[in-house]
């Protein structure tokens, strides 16, 4: 199953490997990666796509939930988010074949970048489905070179105030772990002695 | 002030007394600052041994564990530890000397990119460049290593920030770190349906795991537990959350678990499994585990939820607040049916039979472990290895305090048993701490036998010398049809090794021997090495081959019972 995973993470030096290790460990192969700022210069945001089944998924966010450096993850189905990638097609063209391809780039809302006698370079941004769909119907014409980015998201119910700082936080309550051992020892040995020997 | 005088400044007022370490070029700096310091540097033989010793701490304390060492192959020889305390939840901050910034990426000399080697076994690292980031980072390093569920960290210090020069500015450097604690207080829907879970099941288990111990949870867990009549089966690192002779306490469950102990857990009708993991050592074939039971999973880390079984209530948080909350709603209950049954089924068919063997000139593990409980009166920490004996130790060393068994469960590692009882007893001074370790695990690590003498450290050594690799042998015997491929060890004379360190030692061989002993070498001013001659073709029973069911477990053949039973 294809599987988004939207991160907001702390804008460090090796933050991208830490989310990636995560997706190695379980051995997913990463469709795409992409990061980039935010409207937070402390906030990165990296959007992941990989093919993995439920159960891994549901692990994996555990997973990246809890390094450090991971403020928020979500996993993000089609229809919770604005998907938007980009692509450019070198095509194939012959005079013959040019009005026909340029037409479908239109369909598309593609635009065209460059155009020789030989090829025509065009761009899409669109879901990764529409790209994937000019790129099947293009195909027949000849692709000389195709190279796409993974997924950008914007969540649709996202509730989040825009500029909002993150949250540093000192954490002030080590005391559970911290609880004093040896003056538990001394509970224990009053309570049960050694008389049961 | 310098920026390996900050280093030392930040470790005392973290509360670090002891550290321990080896010096190399790297950290230089750092160790010629450390006669400004009040910390006690103990000097080890071997960087595994630091980040052992530091887990061994910090296992014994509560507290953070701190290891030290140069870059390179320093920095490399202390992964087998950070990953032990990563697997156990141990608070570890291991600190690592550094190439020069301007070396770094050039294959410098002892240049390794330690922070990218210890990514996936620590619970965060750092690379520190800028000496003003180094106060905030060791601050956060250490809150990162106690807070929520412990673990190590690793901060890694250039050479030039060791020796750069800044304020030292402690309050100011607050640390910036997100909300560490990523559960909300406990949902009083989730506790309400958990409390009528276990006001209205007739055969409920607690399994007890090692976040009771790090959660300081002892009081709620037996509070919940005798207000509920509920038998409480322990995880290995959960062994002394529960004293053993509480009538409720079960004993270790899993893979050695008594037969009882597994079998209680299958029959039960509710899991309450508190701060453990479900660890497939515990668990054995999942389809199978547990069929009947509703599970109440209560962890402090939420990607712990539903990972091996499906809980039916999952709640993530601090255990000692959530108990706390919890335990109003838990009403009193008599299970008498339910432990009657668990009694009936403990019968004749216990392991405890190995331990009343009568003395047939086999010099049996059991009865060393027995004899040193009765001995020690079950008060001594017990730091053991990994392997056969120390699965007897669990079985036959009845722990009834906290933090009173130091083992290395998750990541099974092999040399854990003596730098590990090193840093416990820096640690627990007061304590008496005995090493429980097998001859091949002893031989992983035994040049720290020098630390224990230039730091004139007083642990009781037991080497359990049954002359293999002894829990391999076990499952060469059973699964591998008796092909004991490489685990019969040639080993030299340990007690000629130890009289070699100054160390007192004798050997054992015989069950009668056992007791004097074990009792000379308490008497004795110093550290002692016992080398108990067992068994070498001895096995642990019961045990539930991997991938089987928890109830189908291998029992120990009679025949050997009965040899015995002749003499």
């Amino acid at each position: 199953m294809d599987m988004t995973y939207l991160l907001d993470v702390a804008n460090h030096t090796g933050v991208v490997t830490r989310i990636s290790l995560v997706f190695r460990r379980h051995g997913a192969n990463l469709h795409s990666l992409s990061t980039a700022k935010t409207e937070h210069a402390a906030i990165v945001r990296i959007v992941v796509t990989a093919d993995l089944e439920r159960r891994a998924a549901d692990r994996i966010k555990g997973q990246l939930a809890k390094l450090i450096d991971v403020f928020r993850v979500d996993m993000v189905a089609h229809e919770e988010g604005t998907f938007r990638a980009f692509g450019m097609m070198k095509i194939a063209c012959t005079l013959q074949t040019r009005p026909q391809i340029l037409q479908l780039v239109e369909i598309f809302r593609g635009r065209v970048l460059e155009l020789t006698p030989e090829w025509v370079l065009v761009e899409i941004t669109g879901t990764p489905e529409e790209l994937e769909g000019l790129l099947q119907i293009l195909q027949p014409y000849g692709v000389l070179e195709a190279v796409s980015t993974g997924p950008v998201v914007i969540r649709r119910n996202s509730t989040r105030q825009p500029k909002r700082a993150p949250e540093w936080e000192l954490v002030t309550n080590p005391a559970a772990v911290n609880a004093n051992s040896s003056s538990i020892a001394t509970q224990e040995r009053k309570r049960y002695g050694t008389d049961l020997l | 002030m310098t920026g390996a005088e900050i280093v030392w400044q930040c470790l005392e007022r973290e509360g670090v007394h002891t550290v321990f370490g080896y010096p190399g070029g790297a950290i230089l700096p750092t160790y010629d600052a450390l006669r400004h310091s009040s910390i006690r540097h103990v000097l080890v033989r071997h960087e595994q041994g630091a980040s052992h010793m530091a887990d061994g701490y910090a296992r014994a304390t509560g507290e953070v564990g701190v290891a030290i060492a140069t870059s390179g192959p320093g920095a490399t020889n202390l992964v087998t530890g950070i990953a032990t305390a990563m697997l156990d939840s141990s608070p570890v901050v291991c600190i690592t000397g550094q190439v020069g910034s301007k070396f770094i990426g050039t294959d410098a000399f002892q240049e390794i990119d330690i922070t990218g080697i210890t990514m996936p076994i620590t619970k965060h690292n750092y690379m520190v460049t800028d000496i003003d980031d180094l106060t905030r980072t060791l601050r956060e390093a250490f809150i990162i290593a106690r807070s929520g569920r412990p673990g190590p960290v690793l901060v890694d210090i250039t050479k030039d920030v060791q020796q750069a020069s800044c304020e030292f500015a402690w309050e100011e450097a607050g640390p910036q770190l997100r909300k560490l604690e990523t559960w909300d207080a406990p949902d009083p829907a989730q506790l309400a349906e958990a409390a009528h879970l276990i006001n209205t099941s007739e055969r409920p288990v607690i399994l007890a795991g090692h976040g009771v111990l790090l959660s300081g949870s002892l009081e709620e867990l037996r509070t919940l537990a005798e207000v509920g009549d509920i038998p409480v089966a322990l995880t290995l690192l959960g062994i002394g959350a529960l004293p053993h002779f509480h009538p409720l306490c079960l004993g270790m469950m899993g893979m050695h678990g008594e037969a009882w102990v597994n079998h209680a857990i299958q029959r039960a009708d509710l899991l309450i499994a508190l701060g453990m993991r479900f660890d497939d050592r515990v668990t054995g074939k999942l389809d199978s585990y547990a069929p009947h039971a509703k599970k109440i999973h209560i962890d402090i880390d939420a990607s712990e939820m539903h990972k091996n079984v499906r809980a039916d209530v999952p709640i993530v948080g601090d255990l000692k607040q959530i108990l706390k909350e919890m335990l109003p709603c838990v009403r009193k209950r008599k299970h008498t049916m339910f432990r009657r049954e668990i009694a009936d089924s403990k019968g004749p068919n216990a392991v405890h039979d190995v331990r009343n063997l009568p003395d047939a000139g086999h010099l049996y593990t059991a009865h060393v472990i027995h004899d040193l409980w009765r001995e020690t009166k079950g008060e001594a920490v017990i730091v053991s290895d990994v392997g056969q004996h120390q699965m007897w130790e669990a079985q036959y060393y009845h722990h009834t305090q906290p933090r009173s068994l130091i083992t290395s469960g998750g990541l099974g590692t092999m040399g854990f048993a003596v730098p590990a009882a090193i840093g416990a007893k820096f640690g627990r001074p007061e304590a008496e701490v005995w090493v429980v370790v097998g001859d091949g695990g002893f031989q992983m690590t035994m040049s720290e036998l020098a630390t224990i003498i230039q730091e004139n450290v007083k642990v009781n050594i037991a080497i359990i010398n049954n002359g293999y690799l002894g829990m391999v042998r076990q499952w060469q015997e059973f699964f591998y049809e008796r092909n004991y491929a490489a685990t019969p060890l040639v080993n030299p004379d340990f007690t000629k090794i130890a009289a070699a360190y100054g160390i007192w030692t004798a050997a054992v061989s015989y069950r009668n021997d056992v007791i004097p002993t074990v009792r000379n070498a308490r008497e004795h001013d110093g550290p002692t090495l016992i080398d108990f001659r067992v068994e070498q073709e001895d096995s642990v029973y019961p045990m539930v081959p991997a991938g089987a069911a928890l109830h189908e477990m291998i029992r120990r053949p009679s025949a050997i019972v009965e040899t015995a039973k002749e003499d």
